[in-house]
């Protein structure tokens, strides 16, 4: 292959894999104003002065004088190159050219002698016609006349005037010449006119096809390239979610961010926040070490700047460390071909992994043929993609209102995902929406979120619930189903009650499930495996107040605090407000309050004798064994406990260790391997097989419910039990209503007073709540001074509001209220023994066998505090 | 005015397309043409122009070259430097001063009437009787 001459026109010389073949002639043709001879004179121009390759240039209408005068506007001085020979314009007429031509030792020849010119210009082929009207006779002309050019070994280009961009035959010189390229300058739009040259044909070398931009700068002719895809190998993965939009609540939409390495279109009507969006995008990735462009249509850097302090963030400082850039172009003066070479480079430049461009919408200005809108767009979107950013494209859809259609031209198909941001009217109120219609690779949040411009930015907020038709414009109440989960058996049919009440007031709350295992830790199971899978159904979580802050501390809950002010907050009993804080925020609200307590018949100790309930654990062994004796009824218990392996167990034992005057942990290590343990163990352990008070059924009770139906039969003495029993002992065909009495536990030898421990129920909202506002509402209800006052009133769980235990209404209900308020307050904290979950498994393993008799006291709590010991150190 | 232009109008161009011819070579010294194309160049029927032609060559303002086997001819302007200076000068009172212009133009008209006293040819007449 011949080589290649440059035209000194840079993006031409891309289009054409280097240059113009040399000794070849290449037909550039154009309607008037196109740039042909400022094209041929650069080209003649770039050879003297950049390749000391002298040139020629023939012209035969317009006057050398007037190219010269030309040629300086683009601070090319070829009167300078005509002195030091390297340039010779020439004007004459087509035939003397054609004629000297063929001349031996005519003018071509002679000037190829003496000044060696490699390149020539003809300007122009058109009026080489003007000699002939024979159409054969021209075309042997000009075939003439590209042989004479090749035989001097000239590279030629001869400009032609086209009278249509579009001619209906192809005329013989574009048969004839090498290269063909046509520059064209159609109109863009009504009032604007764009250049473009395109390369027809380039005999015996690879070119670019297809129409480029071209331009007459001050400094000569430019060629902007269309962007060229380059396959990539390997593809790259699918994007997932890793790079942060800068808007939390959006990136919990997105599975945590954008697909890294992904585009992603931003629609939006005016002034929903497309570019606040961006800016928080490209900012949070500066924040991050992430360098990133903002390619801005509209907003001026100044004026991007000012909205971008609004939120806190501080472009200039960005730009000046580097981590940031903005391009500001007119849509009007910019040509998109020139964009992407300059927003190519730059990314390169700085290595920015973040682009935003805002927006596509003022960029089909910018391009002439609406029809290339598409393939422009997806030429950005995939040179994006090849330079390895994350981008965010916005784009503006025409609705306020009402059903939108988020592109016109089919661009959503190319981006890798969509956020539609838009206005609603719901409420009689403006409100602003948000969604993720798709997102690549993502099993995105599908629901539509209220969000906020506030002075830190776009704030995700909550989903729109209780409505639908929301993103078609026309939002109507709809039903939420709320899959919340209740507390205990025993006031079913009151909760029942309560949210008919709820749903009666929030019509949109549709139903509500109730069943929940007797067990926490079957709840907690239940919980916890619901917010890991990410499940959305769970829009109220119970969280039982032992095992509460693990969850808070592990999992994903959403803030509750705007749910109660603070002086409803304050109302609440303190030991229940605390353990549920972290740092700033609530994370779960008080509901019921427990405790264990000790019950006992009023009734067989009056019989008997006794006057008070048992303050020992001698007094307890000795009024039971009294009264069995006494009753000589079988079916009597003398005293129950839970005793099964559930977190009844746990509390039994520790109800005995801390009434004895032992702890769990001491200095951080196991303290259960002391006396204090091995007599709390030996005296449950007793209970069973020495003094036969209680049943060895207390360790296979699997529900826990059996000791509770026994002594509301009316069947056991004592039981260790949580106060729930009490509403079961006053329902009217209880066997033994108005025959309870309650107490502290019995203390152990070693102990100086009876300790129970304390427990409860929160309420609070998974992160991935899909109604999380019915939700809230529903917690503000239940957990209302009003509802825990009506459950208080009908023998309900134990309020967690303070002022309750005083109520006169209550306490004409609940005299025990009292005793059980100071129960509550010297009550025991599971929840602060550290990993206290694993720990209570931990005891359940190695007590229970004590219970069955299967296992030594002293060897249960070895290996049980030996296996503490290893859980803490773990930890 | 500057007698080597007096010299120049009476004795070399001698004529209004003679002086039309020599500013146009001035005006676009990279000219290398015929006749028929320095006449298109410079409207002016080629009958009228290739004398004027003849008589710039003939004191080597211009050069020509015998092209096409002897078919035609063409014109150039002379690479003589002082030629150049000389034509400078002339297109400059022409151009640029309005009283030597008029005395170019009387100098011609003179010259004419002179010639028609002589038999000056009826397409010279024409020409001076339109500027």
């Amino acid at each position: 292959m011949s080589k290649l001459v440059a035209t000194g026109i840079a993006g031409l010389d891309e289009i054409l894999a280097g240059g113009l073949r040399s000794g070849t002639c290449t037909l550039l043709e154009g309607i008037p104003g196109t740039g042909k001879t400022t094209v041929g004179l650069q080209f003649i121009h770039h050879g003297a002065l950049n390749e000391n390759e002298a040139g020629l240039v023939i012209t035969f209408e317009q006057f050398p004088e007037q190219m010269v005068a030309d040629a300086t506007r683009f601070g090319w001085d070829l009167e300078a190159l005509e002195r030091d020979g390297l340039v010779r314009l020439i004007c004459t007429s087509p035939e003397v050219f054609l004629d000297q031509l063929g001349e031996v030792g005519g003018l071509v020849d002679r000037l190829v002698e003496e000044m060696g010119v490699s390149r020539l210009m003809i300007d122009s082929a058109s009026h080489l016609m003007q000699i002939s009207d024979d159409p054969k006779e021209l075309r042997s002309l000009f075939y003439g006349m590209i042989n004479g050019i090749k035989r001097a070994e000239l590279t030629a280009i001869i400009t032609k005037e086209l009278e249509d961009t579009q001619p209906e035959f192809v005329p013989f010189e574009e048969y004839l010449c090498d290269t063909v390229i046509r520059l064209d300058y159609p109109l863009a739009g009504q009032l604007r006119r764009r250049r473009y040259v395109e390369v027809l044909k380039a005999r015996g070398q690879a070119h670019r096809q297809g129409r480029h931009g071209f331009e007459l700068t001050s400094e000569g002719a430019v060629v902007y390239p269309r962007y060229h895809p380059v396959s990539r190998e390997p593809e790259p993965a699918l994007p997932v979610g890793s790079i942060s939009t800068g808007v939390s609540g959006l990136d919990g939409m997105l599975c945590g961010g954008l697909g890294e390495n992904s585009a992603t279109l931003v629609a939006g009507s005016a002034g929903v926040g497309k570019t606040t969006l961006g800016l928080q995008f490209v900012c949070e990735g500066a924040r991050q070490g992430e360098p990133g462009l903002l390619v801005s249509f509209e907003e001026s850097p100044a004026k991007l700047a000012c909205l971008a302090a609004g939120f806190g963030l501080d472009l200039p400082q960005l730009e000046q460390t580097g981590k940031l850039r903005v391009i500001h172009c007119s849509p009007l003066t910019t040509r998109f071909e020139q964009l992407m070479i300059e927003l190519d480079q730059a990314i390169e430049q700085m290595g920015a992994s973040r682009v935003v461009f805002d927006s596509l919408t003022d960029l089909e200005l910018s391009i002439t043929d609406s029809n290339s809108l598409r393939e422009s767009v997806y030429s950005l979107v995939e040179m994006l993609n090849r330079r390895g950013v994350t981008a965010l494209l916005t784009t503006e859809v025409p609705e306020l209102f009402g059903q939108t259609y988020v592109t016109s031209e089919h661009i959503s198909i190319i981006v890798d995902g969509i956020i539609l941001m838009k206005y609603l009217e719901l409420e009689s109120e403006i409100q602003r929406a948000i969604s993720v219609l798709k997102m690549r690779g993502c099993d995105h949040d599908k629901g539509i979120w209220r969000y906020s411009i506030t002075d830190r930015g776009i704030e995700v907020q909550s989903r729109f619930e209780g409505a639908e038709g929301v993103m078609a414009g026309a939002a109507r109440a709809t039903t939420v189903t709320l899959s919340v989960r209740s507390f205990t058996e025993y006031d079913q049919q009151l909760n029942a009650e309560l949210l008919d009440r709820f749903t009666q007031m929030y019509p949109n709350v549709s139903s509500v499930a109730l069943s929940i295992p007797y067990n926490p830790d079957e709840v907690f199971n239940v919980v916890t495996t619901a917010m890991r899978a990410e499940s959305t159904n769970l829009s109220v979580a119970p969280l039982c107040l032992y095992w509460m802050p693990e969850v808070i501390d592990t999992m994903d809950l959403r803030p509750v605090e705007d749910l109660l002010p603070p002086e409803e907050l304050e109302q609440h009993i303190s030991d229940f407000v605390q353990p549920a804080i972290r740092g700033e925020h609530l994370y779960g609200v008080p509901a019921i309050a427990l405790c264990g307590v000790f019950l006992y018949r009023e009734d067989l100790l009056e019989t008997y004798g006794f006057q008070d309930p048992p303050a020992t654990w001698d007094e307890l062994i000795e009024q039971a064994k009294t009264i069995l004796a006494g009753e000589k009824d079988e079916s009597l218990i003398g005293y129950q406990f839970p005793g099964y392996l559930y977190e009844g167990l746990s509390t039994s034992f520790l109800t005995n260790l801390w009434s004895n005057g032992g702890e769990v942990l001491e200095d951080g290590r196991s303290a259960l391997n002391s006396d204090a343990a091995r007599a709390a163990l030996q005296f449950m352990r007793d209970l069973i097989h020495v003094h036969g008070i209680t049943p060895l059924s207390v360790t296979t009770a699997a529900h826990g419910l059996e000791p509770q139906e026994n002594f509301v039969q009316g069947h056991t003495v004592f039981l260790s039990m949580l106060p729930s029993v009490l509403q079961e002992t006053n329902r009217p065909d209880a066997a033994v209503r108005g025959k309870v009495g309650i107490a502290p536990p019995p203390r152990g030898p070693e102990g100086d007073a009876g300790y129970t421990f304390l427990g409860g129920w929160h309420y609070a909202i998974p992160m991935n709540a899909r109604a999380p506002v019915a939700a809230g509402e529903f917690i503000k209800f239940m957990s209302s001074h009003e509802i825990q006052k009506e459950r208080a009133l009908r023998g309900g769980p134990l309020p967690t509001i303070e002022s309750l235990y005083a109520d006169p209404d209550v306490l004409a209900f609940n005299p025990h209220y009292p005793l059980l308020r100071e129960m509550l307050r010297t009550a025991r904290h599971r929840h602060d023994i550290p990993h206290y979950s694993r720990i209570s498994q931990l005891m359940q393993h190695h007590l229970h066998p004590v219970l069955l008799g299967e296992r030594d006291v002293d060897e249960a709590l070895e290996k049980l505090a030996d296996h503490m010991d290893g859980i803490l150190a773990e930890a | 005015m500057d007698q080597r232009v007096t010299t120049f109008v009476q004795d070399i161009a001698q004529t209004l397309v003679g002086l039309d011819v020599a500013l146009f070579y001035q005006a676009n010294p990279r000219t290398f043409d015929t006749a028929a194309g320095i006449a298109l160049r410079t409207h002016r029927s080629v009958e009228m122009v290739e004398p004027a032609l003849e008589r710039l060559a003939e004191c080597e303002i211009l050069e020509t070259f015998t092209r096409g086997d002897g078919r035609y001819q063409c014109y150039a302007l002379s690479t003589d430097l002082e030629v150049w200076r000389l034509l400078c000068l002339v297109s400059e009172a022409y151009h640029d001063d309005p009283q030597s212009r008029k005395q170019i133009v009387r100098l011609l008209i003179e010259r004419r009437l002179q010639e028609r006293g002589n038999g000056a040819t009826e397409s010279e007449e024409e020409s001076a009787s339109n500027e």
